[in-house]
């Protein structure tokens, strides 16, 4: 019975025999454990089938008792009534076996087999007890052709259909030959006439193939519409997975910029997405003609380690760089592979290779391997592709970034080396003036050059200080590395050098600092570039007066100010300011000496540490400037809390 | 000590600030001595045993006068050492004049005021080296 019930079986599991790769192969094979859909739909049949066979043998019993005085006719009720309650007993056994057995599909057929069996035992008795051939029972055979249409295959329900026109028949003969007794209570059936009995037979049979005719051809529709429905499910069902993969895939690897990590997520994620063993992903260098390794995911050192690639003897490589995807079915076999005996070593059976590439060049190639052998499909080629574009995207952008930063160390490096360069001999020209009045005495004129030249070498050293912290104002450093430090006591030199300052022209420096011991994320250098060029400017611009420098620490932020009772700033200066070297009108005929550098810097350092910095002025009034930079973040394992102390 | 005067070794590669140097000290009462490089002072601060030492902080390498520092207070822990620095030198913020055993750091371009109140205040009441 086993391959009567396979073909149908086989035809209806079409679409769980298309691979379904973008499931990790752990997950598919958990899978596998579970029911098939078909086995499913067995299990509710089963269901069904006993709720039938209630009815049926409680019809059985109540005909039995009410059929001979209705229909006058005369019936063996004892042996009827106990088929009946056969039926009812046998039912309850199935049910109760249904119910406590783990079901696998294995058990299910056999449970089908055996209700099957069991229904024609309990009909075969029925007819017999009946009339046999005469019995208008026999119909009832039609029911369970209905049913196997349902469940079998066609071939097994014409089998089916014979069977039920061979019994009757079989019947007829044997009560007609005598060979066994008919049923004693119904003496019309022992005179029945052999040539009829022959009619009646194929009369059933023809009825019982037209039947099987029927039911099969309307089910066979129906199951095809339904293997077409559940398909075109798995298909949709399918896409969706990859795309929520694709996007999943997309948000991870542009999350860092750290070229050896993207390289890394793409192998990684490109092994799972296709349910493979491991991925290898090289980058080619065009001008060794070789590919070295980019990331890997699921590959032993050894095999990570093995070698370069060189492209001419990689024919699977150069078909991938041209552009084209190409499977191997058995890598260890296959002559365009160019380390065989280490790849059947490590375990690696079928592959996918295709390009990664980008701006129409290909920048390297991603392999992903298989531990059994598999065929990969269109859509899982496609779907290797697609990452590949993507991971190709990513690699640009880190690569990018990563040039990005190199080019910036230079430029910072260049601007320090520079800056000694520079400074070195004017600090040995002002260190000579210094040292002039040592010599000898100088008279008026010469001691009147001699302080020329110092202001205009100290000039210099100023313009060369703004310039390095230009430089270093707008690096790309990431922020997040550099140590937390205590404000305040960070300033605090700085305020002592304005004090001196502002004393020389006799103004007052006034202090409202009530910052605690807050933290900032930035680096000492950088308070100094901000502090001391706000209090020098402010020193610098206001005749006569007070300077004012207060701060405070609020929700995760540091607010200071610096405020000043100076010339104040015009409204369009306002917006120039913070440009750099654009020197203001007023700031020029003040006679002040500045590169119009200072205020550029402090912006740019005030945004790098994730800051602002805002201006407020009026002319003749005053100005005073508010900068606001986020406090330190400490990392504590329960939260994050904020290192405001106030 | 020389002729009852104290002396000062100065170490740096630039000659015009060690010219600047040796006016200004010479001019205060000040004996000077002067080494051009990290291994010319070693030298001279093992013949001469001055009773104070200047140093550049960047001569013809980049740490030389670091190195110089720590190797001058393996020899001696007494004699006082001075490092002469540039404002806004990247070292020179990194530069932690305590844990190096300095007695100072100067700023370039030299100050003398600065440079004479600070020597003058270290040396005064030092007995005088045999």
């Amino acid at each position: 019975m086993a391959d009567i019930l396979e073909p149908c079986l086989s035809a209806q599991e079409v679409p769980e025999n298309v691979p379904f790769r973008n499931e990790p192969a752990m997950e598919r094979a958990t899978a596998e454990k579970d029911l098939l859909p078909l086995d499913r739909e067995l299990e509710e049949r089963l269901h069904w089938l006993i709720r039938l066979r209630w009815f049926a043998g409680t019809a059985l019993f109540i005909g039995t008792w009410i059929a001979p005085p209705l229909l006058s006719v005369r019936l063996p009720i004892g042996p009827l009534t106990a088929v009946a309650g056969a039926v009812l007993l046998c039912n309850l056994f199935l049910y109760l076996s249904l119910k406590s057995l783990d079901l696998t599909p294995r058990r299910l057929r056999g449970f089908f087999y055996l209700q099957i069996s069991l229904d024609w035992v309990a009909v075969a008795c029925t007819v017999y007890l009946t009339g046999g051939i005469l019995s208008p029972l026999t119909l009832s055979l039609a029911f369970h052709l209905v049913i196997g249409a349902i469940l079998l295959s066609r071939r097994a329900c014409y089998l089916l259909s014979i069977a039920a026109g061979l019994l009757p028949g079989a019947m007829a003969m044997l009560t007609i030959l005598q060979v066994v007794p008919g049923p004693v209570e119904l003496p019309q059936d022992t005179g029945i006439a052999p040539l009829t009995a022959v009619w009646i037979w194929c009369g059933l049979t023809l009825f019982f193939l037209i039947i099987t005719y029927l039911a099969t051809s309307i089910s066979g529709k129906l199951r095809e519409k339904e293997a077409a429905l559940l398909e075109s499910e798995h298909a949709v069902d399918r896409a969706y997975q990859e795309m929520e993969s694709l996007y999943q895939l997309g948000q991870v690897v542009n999350s860092t910029l750290d070229i050896d990590e993207v390289l890394r997520l793409i192998a990684e994620h490109a092994t799972h997405l296709l349910g493979g063993k491991a991925a290898f992903l090289r980058l080619f260098d065009k001008s060794r003609k070789q590919l070295y390794v980019g990331g890997t995911y699921g590959l032993s050192r050894a095999y990570i380690d093995k070698g370069p690639v060189d492209v001419d003897k990689s024919l699977v490589d150069l078909e991938a760089l041209r552009g084209g995807t190409i499977q191997v079915y058995e890598v260890g076999d296959d002559m365009r592979f160019q380390y065989r005996e280490e790849a059947r070593r490590e375990g690696l059976r079928s592959m996918l290779s295709c390009p990664i590439r980008a701006k129409n060049r290909s920048l390297g190639v991603i392999r992903v391997y298989t531990a059994e052998p598999h065929v990969f499909t269109e859509p899982e080629q496609k779907l290797l592709l697609n990452i590949a574009n993507l991971g190709a995207v990513a690699i640009l952008n880190a690569k990018s970034y990563s040039e990005l930063l190199s080019l910036d160390h230079e430029r910072v490096w260049f601007a320090r080396t520079t800056h000694h360069e520079l400074r070195a001999p004017l600090a040995a020209i002002q260190s000579s003036l210094e040292a002039l009045p040592y010599a000898g005495p100088l008279n008026d004129t010469q001691q009147d050059l001699m302080e020329r030249m110092r202001r205009r070498v100290q000039d210099a050293f100023d313009t060369i200080r703004d310039l390095l912290d230009l430089a270093a104002a707008q690096r790309l450093d990431d922020q997040d590395t550099i140590e937390p430090i205590r404000f305040e006591e960070t300033i605090r030199p700085l305020l002592e050098a304005a004090r001196e300052q502002a004393k020389a022209k006799g103004l007052s420096l006034v202090e409202q600092l009530d910052t605690g011991d807050c933290l900032v994320q930035a680096e000492p250098e950088d308070l100094r570039r901000i502090f001391s060029n706000l209090l020098s400017n402010a020193v610098k611009y206001t005749p006569a007066g007070q300077v004012t420098i207060g701060a405070r620490c609020t929700e995760g932020w540091l607010d200071a100010w610096v405020q000043d009772t100076g010339m104040g700033i015009s409204a369009i200066d306002q917006i120039r300011v913070f440009r750099a070297f654009y020197r203001s009108a007023a700031a020029k005929a003040s006679g002040v000496v500045g590169t119009g550098l200072g205020l550029s810097i402090v912006r740019q350092v005030c945004e790098r540490l994730g800051g602002t910095i805002t201006l407020t002025s009026q002319e003749g009034i005053g100005t005073r400037f508010d900068v606001r930079i986020p406090l330190a973040r400490m990392e504590t394992p329960e939260s994050t809390v904020l290192t405001s102390q106030t | 000590m020389q002729d009852g005067k104290y002396v000062i070794l100065c170490i740096d590669d630039d000659p015009d600030v060690l010219m600047s140097l040796q006016i200004i000290l010479e001019a205060s009462g000040y004996v000077v001595k002067k080494a051009p490089d990290a291994r010319a002072g070693l030298q001279a601060f093992k013949d001469l045993t001055p009773d104070a030492v200047i140093i550049d902080l960047i001569m013809e390498e980049v740490d030389a006068g670091l190195d110089l520092v720590k190797e001058l207070r393996a020899l001696n822990s007494k004699v006082p050492l001075y490092m002469l620095s540039s404002t806004g030198d990247y070292l020179y913020t990194t530069l932690d004049a305590n844990a190096l055993g300095l007695a100072g750091v100067f700023q370039k371009p030299i100050k003398p005021q600065v440079l004479l109140k600070l020597l003058e205040t270290k040396l005064k009441g030092r007995k005088p080296r045999p």
